[in-house]
């Protein structure tokens, strides 16, 4: 049986996801008195009465409850359900949604295998161009135009990859690094969305 | 004259009782409930605002083993529960006039 305890807990996880840590607390100090005063013991009861962990921690967002507010004066529904909600309940644009998916899922899938190639291809030729290389040492000892052939065909494969490794190493670099920015600007910018309190 | 917000009202409900004495959160939200329909969570934000915004300050009290925290109105708060009053007089005339009802 789950307790006033366990509530308190999960709230004051759910508080620090979506506010700054003193905002979090003092939530937590307030939602923990008003149980309290409530006379509330039971994880059950509470979640009855105020609504789950979630829901209590996106309502003590200022600008949040406004729009709250605004939309829905007594049922605190989270608005990021919103596109899921839309999605089931249009049944006619459920196949085009899906189909879209699928494509879209099609097309990172290919150009994942394009980009793989291009990689493979550039090792292949660092590959290529080195056993025309070493064979040329051997085959030019007993024929040198061959020799000669195969050392040409080597090196300018070698050269070839070369030129294209740098440049490789350099796309893939910034596409990482890149991203890599994207994810932490967007991890920082949720975790600083503070409380504002403007009109 | 002006829109009157949902947290507008609440801010006038709230900074109303308080005038009449001080009170914890559980109190207030209980008073409010009495008159207007709202969740068990939706006064938190409401108080956090004006305490931040110095129209209220608060202080701790202990009832029976346990702590309360009390909410009551400073000085600023009064001048801006006027302003509220009289935005809400306002519009309420106001609204009442474009409705057809009595004034």
């Amino acid at each position: 049986m789950r307790t006033k305890k366990d509530y308190l807990m999960e709230l004051k996880k759910e508080l620090l996801k979506v506010l700054p840590r003193e905002e979090a607390i003092n939530a937590l100090n307030y939602f923990e008195e008003y149980i309290e005063e409530a006379n509330l013991t039971q994880y059950d009861e509470i979640v009855l009465k105020l609504g789950s962990a979630k829901e209590v921690s996106f309502n003590a967002i200022i600008d949040y409850q406004e729009v709250q507010l605004e939309n829905n004066p007594t049922k605190a529904k989270m608005n990021w359900l919103l596109p899921i909600s839309l999605l089931l309940s249009a049944p006619l644009s459920l196949p085009l949604i899906f189909i879209a998916i699928t494509f879209l899922f099609v097309g990172i899938l290919m150009l994942a295998i394009v980009v793989f190639m291009i990689y493979l291809i550039d090792a292949l030729l660092w590959f290529i161009g080195g056993i025309f290389t070493i064979i040329s040492i051997f085959t030019i000892t007993q024929h040198i135009p061959t020799g000669l052939f195969h050392m040409g065909i080597g090196l300018i494969v070698l050269a070839i990859a070369w030129m294209v490794t740098p440049i490789l190493i350099t796309i893939s670099k910034k596409i990482t690094v890149g991203t890599y920015k994207k994810i932490l600007t967007k991890l920082r910018s949720k975790s600083k969305k503070e409380v504002s309190y403007v009109e | 004259m002006k829109l009157i917000s949902s947290s507008q009202i609440l801010e006038l409900s709230v900074l109303s009782l308080l005038q009449e004495e001080d009170l914890y959160g559980y109190m207030l939200t209980q008073r409010v409930q009495a008159t207007i329909e709202i969740s068990e969570s939706t006064l938190y934000p409401i108080l956090r605002k004006l305490e931040k915004s110095g129209m209220v300050k608060t202080y701790n009290q202990e009832y029976q083993g346990r702590n309360r925290k009390y909410y009551s109105i400073t000085s600023d708060g009064e001048n801006y529960l006027n302003e509220l009053k009289n935005n809400w007089l306002e519009f309420s005339m106001g609204l009442n006039k474009i409705i057809g009802g009595q004034q």
